[in-house]
């Protein structure tokens, strides 16, 4: 009858196996791979000097252009009104370093006040205007936005002709 | 960070054991050597100082892209069938026996596969992998008693398998240069402990 196994000598058994070589190639796929990462690494690219406050004051700058176009288109049409019922409010920087991007209006009512006569019996359509002027301004060192609204109320006069 | 040549000494030193490991877990060599490949990069990138204590996680990731890649490949098999390379690579062998030992390898290498997927699985990491029983454990989400278990069964059915041929089977130990079950930075009492 043949002798049992003991557990340890079956282990030493089994142990004694050595496990197949891998093939060449899969060392050099993985040299190839960990290379690959080093190259990364090895690349001290440095990033470009983004500024930070660039994209959205470009995209500001399209949008008052923008605005500007429109009312220029808009105001041609039209009388400037000899006075406003409100004194203009000048506008300045909220704070020094701040640079201004844009200034939008936008008119939120339009109150027709009817067709009256100038003393040389000359027509005019008056137009009451109440609106909003918005102004951003931009923190170039930080990027932070500042918007200063502010309201604002016109009374325009448009020529009226009867034909 | 380490030295860019540390990787190709650990590499060296636990490739073949690791790609025996994916071996029990996928169907053929090239798969396996497939799987080491991908978790050896992975664990080099995340543990670049080679430290042992980490190399249990490397046979887990063994274990996952294994895992991962055998049910993307029953899926193709099913589309698609087997194909004839994938099949003969099925029958290389797994282990790379001395001149004298190859009729013992064969006979273990027939053994082991007749073994149950879990037990061997349990065996290859413990005997071949060097890992304890709480490592394993961790890897497979199993508890230790019964990853032990596991293990004691296995060495009952390759008892009951070898015993008979026991006359045949020639052991040899391996030189000490190509000591494949000692891990690379610990000893091997420690790791078996």
């Amino acid at each position: 009858m043949k002798p049992d196994f003991h557990a340890p000598e079956l282990e030493n058994l089994l142990r004694s196996l050595a496990p197949a070589a891998v093939s060449p190639e899969l060392s050099s796929r993985v040299e190839e791979e960990l290379r690959l990462d080093m190259s990364w690494l090895s690349q001290t690219t440095k990033r470009p000097h983004t500024v930070r406050w660039l994209a959205p004051v470009t995209y500001a700058a399209l949008g008052a252009a923008a605005a500007i176009a429109v009312m220029s288109t808009f105001s041609s049409g039209l009388t400037l009104p000899a006075s406003t019922s409100q004194p203009t409010v000048a506008v300045s920087a909220p704070q020094s370093g701040v640079m201004p991007v844009s200034t939008i209006s936008e008119w939120d009512d339009v109150q027709d006040e009817g067709i009256r006569y100038t003393a040389d019996r000359m027509p005019q359509k008056h137009v009451r205007v109440r609106g909003t002027e918005r102004h951003l301004y931009i923190d170039p060192r930080d990027g932070a936005e500042i918007i200063v609204e502010y309201p604002r109320e016109q009374s325009l006069v448009l020529p009226v002709s009867f034909q | 960070m380490a030295p860019a040549f540390d990787w190709k000494r650990t590499f060296d030193q636990l490739a073949p054991q690791l790609v025996l490991y994916a071996r029990q877990l996928v169907q053929t060599k090239a798969d396996a050597e497939d799987v080491v490949q991908m978790a050896f990069v992975r664990w080099w990138r995340r543990f670049p100082d080679g430290d042992a204590q980490h190399i249990p996680l490397l046979y887990a990731a063994v274990r996952t892209i294994a895992l991962d890649q055998r049910r993307s490949d029953n899926r193709r098999v099913t589309r698609e069938g087997k194909s004839d390379i994938a099949i003969a690579g099925e029958n290389a062998p797994c282990f790379d026996p001395q001149p004298e030992q190859r009729e013992t390898a064969e006979i273990i290498e027939n053994a082991l596969q007749d073994l149950s997927k879990e037990q061997r699985e349990v065996v290859t990491l413990h005997l071949w992998g060097g890992l304890t029983f709480k490592e394993i454990a961790a890897i497979s989400g199993e508890s230790i008693n019964t990853i032990a278990g596991r293990y004691r069964y296995a060495l009952n059915n390759l008892h009951k398998k070898l015993t008979p041929v026991r006359d045949e089977l020639v052991t040899s130990e391996p030189p000490a240069s190509t000591a494949f079950n000692v891990l690379p930075f610990t000893s091997q009492s420690e790791v078996l402990s």
